[in-house]
This record gives structure tokens, C-alpha cells and sequence, in this order.
């Protein structure tokens, strides 16, 4: 455990010596600690993978802009997944601008856990889109990101204690859902 | 009823095979490719840090500008008092000659005025005190 925060400070330290670097490689860097967790992180938020995809773009796109103050940063999962929320919302935002005209249709698609579920993937995406987002967030960190609760903690601004019981409440709403049994 | 740790297991077995596929190696291409794109746009530009010192230092140009020529101008009505009689003398056409040379006109309009209030007063007013109308 402790090994793995050691590990988890030396890629921090090495993010900000690209970031706070000239050459624009230095973002590969940045794309190897971030990119899959990230966009896990996006996929809760979204539930469209096209739309994930552009939002995870931008995202890097604001990394690029915004370097020499992440690098200074003293929280740099926080600032990072700051930018990812804050895409998010606008992306949701725009999305619905745009369907404005079928809005109950594009509610609807917004809502997947209406979806009929068609298969085995289907039924997981619907049950993980009727959580509440706070609990999304952190099941789409830990079980597809891979992260640990200390690094959800850092990015998403909140105690380690929190993250935890957020994943464990997820976890009996998805038994309930998934498995059909109460705790 | 299935134990918790048994379920919480369960649970986390169905999700990580419904797994969504990790980012694909198009998708890296093109983001960093606008990235770099990005990354190369800042560099080109002024560091965003210190854009807002270019108002200030407008500011403060333009207010040290100002008290420079109000210091100056008391400094010159200090050193070049200019002995009233003499500017009722020369007449207010005199003070206007003056400030066309680029001679401190308003040494000669605070001296004119120095004999009587208001404490400060105009080119014109200097100018009807001397008797004139310019």
C-alpha cells in the first residue's frame, strides 16, 4: 500500500516536470496516468461512448492549455478531474440544447435506466445509470479505473472514508438491481 | 439470501465483465494530436499568468504621467514666481505668448491668482484679473 503511494508521488512528480517542460510530448506522460481512468470516469457521466470520447479530447486539450498551473497545483488528480466534471456538465448541457426540440425523447435517453436492457452489458450500463452520479463516479473509478480509494479520494475532492462508503452503498443498490437480493 | 461478501463479490464479478473497452489507439492518436496542437497554441502566446498586469501597468503609467506634470508645474510656480505687478503689466495677450513659447502659463495664472481667492484659477480667469480679456 505504501509502495504504491510512493509510486503514485513519483508519477505525480514526473507529470509535473512534463507539464512544467517546453516540449509537447510532455503530454503522453500525462495521457498514460490519466487516459483509461478518465475516461471510465467520463463513461459514468455520459453513458455515450462517442460522447466520452470528445469530452476526454477536450479535456486533454485543456490539460495542454492549462499545464503550467497543474503542474503547480498542489491537489493534481483534483484539478484534473475538476476539468473532466466541468466538461461533462458542458457536454450534458449542450446535448440537451441540442435535442431541445425532442425533449422528452432526448430525457429519456439521458435517463438509460428506463432502457429495456437487451443483454448482459446492457443491464450492468442501466443499473450503473440509476445510481445516484456520486456513487457512479466512484464505482466507475474503482472497478474500471483501477484506482484505489486513497486516489479516488484525491480526485474527486472528498474523504477516502467517503469514496468507501460510497462504493459499498453502490454496491448493495447493485445487488438489489443486478442480483434481485437485499442485503 | 447470499452472504454479503459472497454478493458484494458477485456484484463486482458482473460488472468488471461488462467492463466498457478502455480508450482505443485512434482515440489516443487524435487526442494528443489536438493536444500538441494546443500545447504549441499556449506557447505562442503570452503567458496567460500575466495578461492582466498590462491594465495595471496602463494604470499606473498614465497616474505617474499625471503627477509628474502636476509636480512639475507646482515645482515651476515655485521657482518662477512671477511678480504680479509686472504680469498686470504684460497683460493677459503676455501670459498667452508665454504658453505658446512653452513658458509655465500657469506659474503666471497661480501668481496672478495668489493676490486674492480662489487659491486656484484659470488661464481666463488669470487673464480678467490682469485686466483682459486675452
Amino acid at each position: 500500500m505504501k509502495d504504491a503511494r510512493v509510486d503514485d508521488e513519483t508519477e505525480s512528480e514526473a507529470i509535473r516536470a512534463a507539464l512544467g517542460g517546453d516540449a509537447p510530448a510532455g503530454i503522453e506522460v500525462v495521457w498514460r496516468r490519466y487516459a483509461h481512468p478518465l475516461f471510465m470516469f467520463l463513461l459514468g457521466r455520459l453513458r455515450r461512448r462517442a460522447d466520452a470520447e470528445d469530452a476526454l479530447q477536450e479535456v486533454f486539450v485543456k490539460i495542454a492549455r492549462k499545464r503550467r498551473a497543474i503542474a503547480a497545483a498542489r491537489n493534481l488528480d483534483g484539478y484534473v478531474y475538476a476539468i473532466a466534471r466541468h466538461e461533462a456538465a458542458t457536454l450534458v448541457r449542450r446535448r440537451v440544447r441540442r435535442e431541445a426540440v425532442a425533449a422528452a425523447a432526448a430525457r429519456e435517453r439521458l435517463d438509460a435506466s428506463d432502457a429495456p436492457p437487451a443483454g448482459e452489458a446492457d443491464e450492468v450500463r442501466a443499473a450503473l445509470a440509476a445510481l445516484p452520479a456520486a456513487q457512479r463516479d466512484v464505482v466507475m473509478l474503482k472497478l474500471y479505473g483501477d484506482m484505489t480509494f486513497d486516489a479516488i479520494a484525491r480526485a474527486l475532492r472528498i474523504p477516502a472514508n467517503t469514496a468507501a462508503s460510497r462504493y459499498r452503498y453502490a454496491i448493495a443498490r447493485l445487488r438489489t438491481t443486478l442480483l434481485g437480493d437485499r442485503p | 439470501m447470499i452472504r454479503d461478501a459472497d454478493a458484494g463479490r458477485l456484484v463486482e464479478a458482473r460488472l468488471r465483465a461488462a467492463a466498457p473497452p478502455r480508450p482505443d489507439p485512434a482515440l489516443e492518436a487524435r487526442v494528443l494530436r489536438a493536444a500538441r496542437a494546443a500545447w504549441r497554441d499556449t506557447d505562442r502566446e503570452a503567458p496567460a499568468g500575466l495578461v492582466w498586469l498590462w491594465p495595471v501597468a496602463a494604470a499606473a503609467a498614465v497616474l505617474l504621467a499625471v503627477g509628474a506634470a502636476q509636480s512639475s508645474d507646482r515645482l515651476l510656480a515655485r521657482r518662477a514666481p512671477v511678480d504680479p505687478g509686472a504680469a498686470r503689466a504684460a497683460g493677459a495677450g503676455a501670459v498667452w505668448a508665454a504658453h505658446e513659447a512653452g513658458a509655465p502659463w500657469r506659474a503666471f495664472a497661480r501668481a496672478a491668482a495668489a493676490r486674492r481667492p480662489p487659491m486656484w484659477c484659470s488661464l481666463r480667469d488669470a487673464g480678467a484679473f490682469l485686466g483682459e480679456d486675452g
